[in-house]
């Protein structure tokens, strides 16, 4: 693999990270602002789940882009896109559907947004073990720098 | 003249009421458990224990509730209705929800309506409210002459409208009935308190539209009116 390839894919790695944590969190906010404009939920409940959903997201998708934004102006920054990469989009992935499956829930069935907004904070909490330490051990995990020869 | 008859009434009546006894042996019972229900009045009153019936003029009674209820005796004579109630709690049992505040209830629609019998007229009430409506029914008496019927809230298809069907997932409803004794009649007041839940939540809120509590308490005083 050239030096060329490796390094569009190890940009293309941190994009998809962002887009997947960026697209969790748009069709969470898109679900409750869906429930609020059809008039099944209150303002009461409408400000509490954007409340839950900024809490729940903002260390991740803040960290995230915080990263990506500060590593673009180093283009010869690389990051690992191992076995490093595979753990933190596979946890991010996890988190995201299971957010998104708990909201869709109250959208498509007959769950109900008081409830949710408990389980959401009950995974979110639980799956934070496994996510955090994946997403903190692909940035801190540095790939190939310039003028290095990938193994 | 005016003073003197007013004076005697009042003394009649509450020498009336003096001579009306109720009582439960046990205020709190376990669930399963029974409370025994004693009274005692002059012989030639018509007494009646809501939901219960017609009852002696002394005796006893064993009740055994599923959960916290009141127990109203109503003491018929010639001269009106007097009404006493005991109340029974049941240890652990389910609780039910009532509105949480009297004041809640709004639009009050009334009715002056003349009885053959007072106590029959209270008894069935009581059976409209409990037995055909099937709510869990609480008397209790706000002075001797003044009967209130408190139901629990209870949720009713019917209060759902084609508008709402998408909106909502229910609505539920209490009534307020307050049936007071007055020379020329009984005048029944209903009143009501409804609840809505919004189609994704779990949380009551109160109901604003004045036309569905008015269309439903107009619709129980004509079933209370149409009484026999």
């Amino acid at each position: 693999m050239s030096r060329k390839q490796k390094a569009l894919s190890a940009t293309g790695a941190r994009r998809l990270l962002v887009a997947c944590w960026t697209a969790g969190f748009l069709a969470s906010l898109a679900m409750v602002f869906s429930l609020y404009i059809r008039g099944w939920i209150a303002q009461d409940n409408f400000q509490a789940s954007l409340t839950r959903l900024s809490t729940l997201y903002a260390p991740y998708l803040g960290g995230i882009f915080g990263y990506y934004l500060s590593n673009r102006a180093k283009p010869g920054r690389a990051y690992d896109t191992g076995m490093a990469f595979v753990l933190a989009i596979a946890a991010s992935a996890a988190w995201n559907l299971v957010m998104a499956g708990l909201l869709s829930r109250v959208v498509f069935f007959d769950g109900t947004i008081e409830q949710t907004l408990k389980d959401l904070m009950f995974f979110g909490s639980l799956m934070s073990w496994l996510v955090a330490p994946a997403i903190a051990f692909y940035f801190t995990s540095p790939g190939p720098q310039e003028g290095e020869e990938n193994p | 003249m005016g003073k003197s008859f007013a004076f005697i009434m009042v003394a009649l009546w509450v020498a009336h009421g003096a001579d009306l006894h109720f009582k439960t042996d046990s205020t709190r019972i376990e669930a399963g458990a029974s409370a025994n229900l004693q009274w005692a009045a002059q012989a030639e009153d018509k007494l009646v224990i809501l939901g219960l019936g017609p009852v002696p003029s002394t005796g006893s009674i064993a009740v055994s509730p599923k959960r916290h209820t009141n127990y109203t005796l109503i003491d018929e004579s010639a001269r009106g209705f007097i009404a006493r109630t005991v109340e029974v709690e049941v240890i652990g049992s389910r609780g039910t929800d009532y509105p949480p505040d009297p004041d809640e209830f709004r639009y009050p629609v009334s009715e002056r309506r003349t009885v053959h019998s007072r106590a029959d007229f209270l008894g069935a009430v009581f059976g409209v409210l409990q037995n055909d409506l099937d709510f869990v029914v609480r008397t209790s008496t706000l002075n001797p002459s003044d009967v209130q019927f408190l139901t629990n809230l209870s949720e009713r298809a019917d209060l759902v409208d084609s508008v709402d069907a998408n909106r909502l997932r229910g609505r539920r409803i209490a009534y307020m009935v307050d049936v007071q004794d007055q020379p020329s009649g009984v005048y029944c007041t209903v009143k009501s308190y409804i609840q809505f839940r919004l189609r994704a939540e779990d949380t009551w809120r109160p109901e604003s539209r004045e036309d569905l509590y008015q269309r439903k308490d107009r619709e129980l005083l004509n079933r209370l009116k149409a009484l026999p």
